[in-house]
């Protein structure tokens, strides 16, 4: 797999990201936390280092080396294995596995996604549960504006039979000029994920329109789901 | 569970259908059904009567015992279990299982839908097949999918849910009635995932019978996905 989060994505992740809520993902997670945190894409730490904080016993899983160099100026105390989330293991059991910020897509096949709950569950203890944070799918257009800005243009590219869809970010950089950058990646409806945590060995415990447990309804434009292991 | 097609549905049912295509759908099913035949949501037999004609034995699942009724009009020779198809069993194993026309959407729920994958497995010898026909997952809120003279279907449904209710409003010997059946809407890739739980996996997916490709502008599928041959076959 090919690392969209190297260089200068990783060195400018988090003040990209500045504005993305903390706490309310910190608060939702930490009661299912009691037994230790596992986060698959942990990244620069941006909700690790928070619930690390909070005492929980947190550790990670990140295919980007530069991400991870990028948590490491955060903290030391916090373990993460290289790898990608499908199939890379961590020493465990976890009372909590947790995926946030519509990371799932960067799974870019049904396959890999289902393989990704079976390494969740491979990872907690009985009773222990998955989050994910994840986008609902994508209404089917071809081609989507999510960013029009001086700076920034985002553009979805989707094809809704194979549901994978590209995004391409043109970013203006100091010098004026600007940079092409395109994430391969497949959309999941919520439904789909059920039946890949059914295949794992989980069942829905919970599902939310948001961390703030509001109802998800056909309003909704993401959710916030929890599986519990079986 | 209602069965949404008793009384005058089933009366008219053929009629209602008689511009539907009969003989792409058995050209495209003989071929897997060589060791028998088994349709879930059999019906008034629009599709199971014509492919016995062609020496196949069929067999069938229906919920209805109105719609079997107008089957036996026609024939006597093919056994009909009365019950859902997810959980209904009848004698014997087959090479080809298969449900037409939306209607697995009929059940109505994800549960059921993964139950009914696991019945079609569980009546298939190895290396057969299970074919499905059906709509690609709705999107709109509220969609006209019908305007006529002496019909009108307005399709509502819930993405949170995936719960789909056809509104059909029929003139019938002058006097406009309305039938609501509900449904569950399902994505392509759902039942994938499906078919992995019941131990199939996919074999091909078309956009039509005639075996035209699937894009993202097909509005429907016909996929088969395959019970694999057991160890050592």
């Amino acid at each position: 797999m090919t690392d969209c989060f190297a260089g200068a994505v990783a060195e400018r992740y988090d003040r990209a990201t500045a504005g993305e809520p903390v706490e309310p993902v910190v608060d939702f997670l930490v009661p299912f936390a009691s037994s230790g945190a596992l986060e698959f894409a942990i990244g620069t730490g941006r909700i690790a280092v928070p619930l690390a904080a909070r005492g929980i016993c947190v550790a990670g899983i990140d295919l980007s080396v530069d991400m991870i160099a990028q948590l490491r100026k955060k903290s030391e105390a916090i373990p993460v294995e290289i790898g990608d989330m499908t199939t890379t293991r961590v020493d465990g059991p976890f009372s909590l596995v947790y995926l946030v910020f519509n990371t799932i897509v960067n799974l870019p096949t049904q396959e890999a996604q289902a393989a990704s709950f079976q390494n969740a569950v491979a990872h907690l203890e009985p009773g222990g549960c998955f989050v994910i944070e994840a986008d609902l799918l994508p209404d089917g257009q071809p081609w989507s504006v999510f960013d029009l800005s001086d700076t920034h243009v985002g553009i979805d590219q989707y094809d809704v039979a194979t549901q994978r869809f590209t995004t391409y970010h043109f970013r203006r950089l100091p010098d004026e000029s600007w940079e092409r950058l395109s994430v391969p990646c497949r959309a999941v409806s919520h439904a789909e994920l059920d039946l890949m945590a059914r295949l794992a060995g989980m069942e829905l415990r919970e599902r939310w329109a948001d961390w703030d447990r509001s109802p998800f309804t056909a309003e909704s434009t993401k959710h916030v789901s929890v599986w519990q292991k079986t | 569970m209602t069965d949404w097609f008793a009384g005058e549905i089933a009366e008219r049912y053929d009629k209602s259908t008689a511009g539907m295509p009969v003989e792409p759908v058995v050209d495209f099913l003989l071929p897997f059904a060589g060791g028998g035949a088994l349709e879930f949501a059999i019906g008034t037999g629009r599709i199971a009567v014509p492919l016995a004609e062609h020496g196949v034995r069929v067999a069938g699942i229906d919920f209805s015992p109105d719609m079997v009724a107008q089957l036996r009009q026609k024939t006597d020779e093919i056994p009909v279990a009365i019950g859902d198809m997810s959980t209904t069993r009848v004698e014997g194993t087959f090479s080809l299982v298969y449900v037409l026309f939306n209607s697995i959407n009929n059940v109505t729920t994800q549960d059921g839908q993964v139950n009914a994958f696991a019945n079609a497995a569980a009546h298939l010898e190895p290396g057969g097949g299970f074919v499905v026909e059906v709509g690609t997952l709705s999107t709109q809120p509220l969609e006209v999918f019908d305007l006529t003279d002496t019909h009108v279907g307005v399709d509502e449904f819930d993405a949170a849910t995936q719960r789909l209710v056809s509104h059909h409003f029929s003139l019938v010997d002058g006097e406009w009635r309305r039938h609501s059946p509900p449904f569950r809407s399902v994505s392509h890739a759902e039942l994938d995932l499906m078919a992995r739980l019941a131990g199939m996996e996919l074999r091909e997916r078309w956009a039509d019978w005639d075996r035209s490709p699937f894009t993202a502008e097909s509005t429907k599928h016909v996929s088969v996905w395959e019970k694999p041959l057991g160890r050592g076959a």
